[in-house]
């Protein structure tokens, strides 16, 4: 059991990386989303880098958001 | 006129308060706060239909009996002494500074909603082609009426505009039709924080952080039917998680109906988690019957309606006289699922700014992907009664989603969805997760101030010289937005003529020409005013 839950964030990053390259692995939420899973499973419960890694993986995602739509948002804050 | 108008509407409304807190008290006596306030939500929004549905079907929808019946109903409630003594819910104050930033945003948002209630005039799509017209023509006629048009989708249920009839008949102009969208954003939110409270997680957090999500900020103005619908469905969960009798748990569901089929979808949701809830409370089987009664006339009318005129209740969808358009196929439609679930990695990117329509994208904000979602999965992992709500959550999306076509456009089909991230962040969150929240929060919330959509409209204007009482044929062979044309307190008279005859019938001298009819292929030929208008030969 105790491996379980890595073992389902390796499964899901295997699976996308049928779908992209390697390289594009932190540019997609989905991959970032596995690697936080594997992550946070290795970690100890109830931990301070447990709070880390939801930290880590926030920002990041929020940066990889903000890519997106960061464009669309600035110009709507732009007009006020 | 006006204060005529505002005295009625504050005594329709009164009366709905009033009669809305003595059902709840006499059904739920002892519900909390919150849950109150809910319950008696949902019965002001079936009296508002219910007035709207009876004066119209009676001919009587116009101020006056309105006013009345309302006046009467007020009057009734005071000599059985079922008067609530003072309003049965007050806002509590903040007591943590966190509690009050939480404050500020909600005060925030309600007054630039209101704000966008007073300035916007209806400017979305499918509100413009085929809901909002049957509000202007139920006013203008003063009461229902059906199939006036070509465009067979005002045959769809149209509980939702009985909601808006009933914000624009006193005032007898369209001013506060956007409020009705702002009645079930509020709806919504309240159920998430009852949902919220039911499965100890941090309601306040959760309610904002659902209500802030840009897709719920653009529908509770776009006069569209999807947040009402999505409203209904969380009431409902919101009702099976306080484990409120059956008669209603199920009885939003039935409004929902009435609004959407898109609810009856969803319900399958619902129905999962109420199997994993366990016992409902008991109710009274003559109140029961009332509420199941009120509730399907509500959600049933629509479908009756349709079974009686055109021979099928799901009319146009289904039935011997459906249009190829609209036809549906339920296995072929589970291959929508199949595509929405590929295209949604990317669409969550949000790559256009936050719209309505969401094409190609969510609309659903700052904080369910960076956050969200991890902190959904966190939650689920580790509690079971979160699991427990995400697996119905999930069940009742997959039907909605397999259940409805246009895949590049459905997500706004169960745009309650989103509540179970914004409940995820309400599960122990620690400063970092409010931190985000709140400024994802921001962010939403100044990229949909001005939503995106709201200047398509102008194009389609007629200048200000064109005389406003003018009458207007209205020419299309499939649809047009008509309603831009009836003038915002409805005083332009426009015919929907199904052929020569009728328009030469009709005396009207000019036309609206959005694409020549079969039985006018020349309309654009006639001799132009301007735009798409012209002068009938």
């Amino acid at each position: 059991m105790k491996f379980l839950d890595p073992a389902a964030g390796l499964l899901v990053l295997a699976l996308r990386l049928l779908w992209i390259p390697v390289r594009a692995v932190p540019a997609d939420w989905i991959a970032v989303i596995a690697l936080f899973w594997i992550a946070r499973s290795l970690a100890r419960e109830d931990s301070k880098a447990r709070d880390w890694i939801l930290a880590g993986t926030g920002l990041w995602l929020t940066g990889i958001y903000a890519w997106s739509q960061g464009p669309s948002t600035w110009t709507a804050l732009a007009q006020f | 006129m006006i204060i005529f108008g505002v005295v009625g509407l504050v005594l329709s409304a009164a009366f709905g308060a009033a009669a809305s807190s003595a059902l709840r008290r006499t059904i739920a006596p002892d519900a909390p706060l919150e849950l109150s306030f809910l319950i008696e939500l949902l019965f002001f929004t079936a009296l508002q239909m219910l007035l709207v549905l009876g004066t119209g079907l009676a001919g009587l929808l116009a101020p006056l009996p309105l006013t009345l019946i309302s006046a009467f109903g007020l009057g009734a409630l005071a000599f059985f002494r079922v008067l609530p003594p003072r309003p049965s819910w007050r806002l509590s104050r903040p007591d943590t500074p966190r509690g009050w930033v939480l404050a500020g945003l909600t005060a925030a948002l309600a007054v630039s909603l209101v704000v966008k209630v007073l300035v916007l005039s209806p400017y979305w799509g499918d509100a413009l082609y085929y809901h909002l017209p049957n509000v202007a023509e139920w006013v203008r006629h003063r009461r229902l009426v059906y199939g006036f048009m070509s465009d067979v989708r005002i045959w769809f249920p149209m509980g939702f505009e009985l909601v808006e009839t009933w914000w624009v008949v006193f005032l007898g102009r369209d001013t506060l039709i956007e409020a009705g969208g702002v009645q079930m954003l509020l709806l919504a939110a309240v159920s998430v924080r009852v949902l919220a409270r039911a499965h100890d997680l941090d309601a306040p957090l959760a309610g904002v952080v659902f209500a802030f999500t840009p897709a719920l900020i653009l529908h509770a103005t776009s006069c569209g039917n999807d947040l009402a619908s999505g409203a209904l469905v969380l009431a409902a969960y919101a009702l099976v998680s306080t484990r409120m009798p059956r008669a209603l748990q199920v009885f939003p569901l039935l409004l929902g109906a009435g609004i959407k089929p898109t609810a009856i979808f969803a319900a399958t949701g619902v129905l999962v988690y109420s199997l994993r809830t366990g016992a409902a409370g008991r109710l009274d089987r003559r109140l029961a019957a009332v509420l199941l009664s009120a509730g399907l006339v509500l959600g049933g009318f629509w479908y009756a309606r349709n079974a009686v005129l055109k021979g099928h209740p799901l009319y146009p969808v289904y039935g011997s006289q459906s249009v190829a358009g609209l036809r549906a196929d339920p296995l072929e439609n589970f291959d929508t699922l199949r595509r929405t679930l590929e295209e949604l990695p990317r669409r969550m990117l949000d790559r256009f700014p936050f719209s309505v329509h969401a094409p190609d994208a969510t609309s659903w904000g700052w904080f369910v992907l960076p956050w969200g979602v991890a902190l959904a999965l966190i939650a689920v992992r580790s509690d079971p009664r979160f699991r427990g709500l995400a697996v119905a959550f999930t069940v009742g999306w997959f039907t909605t989603i397999a259940l409805s076509p246009m895949n590049q456009l459905n997500l706004r089909f169960a745009v309650w969805f989103p509540a179970i991230f914004a409940l995820a962040a309400g599960r122990k969150p620690g400063r970092l997760v409010v931190a985000a929240a709140v400024a994802a929060s921001l962010l939403n919330f100044v990229a949909t101030l001005a939503p995106l959509e709201r200047t398509a409209r102008d194009r389609f204007l007629l200048p200000d010289t064109f005389p406003r009482g003018e009458p207007i044929a209205c020419l299309f062979s499939e649809d047009m937005p008509s309603y831009l044309y009836y003038n915002g307190d409805f005083s332009r008279r426009l015919v929907y003529p199904a052929s020569r005859e009728e328009l030469k019938a009709s005396g009207v001298r000019f036309a609206l020409v959005w694409d020549a009819p079969a039985w006018a292929p020349e309309a654009h030929q006639w001799k132009r005013v301007t735009g798409r208008l012209y002068e009938v030969p």
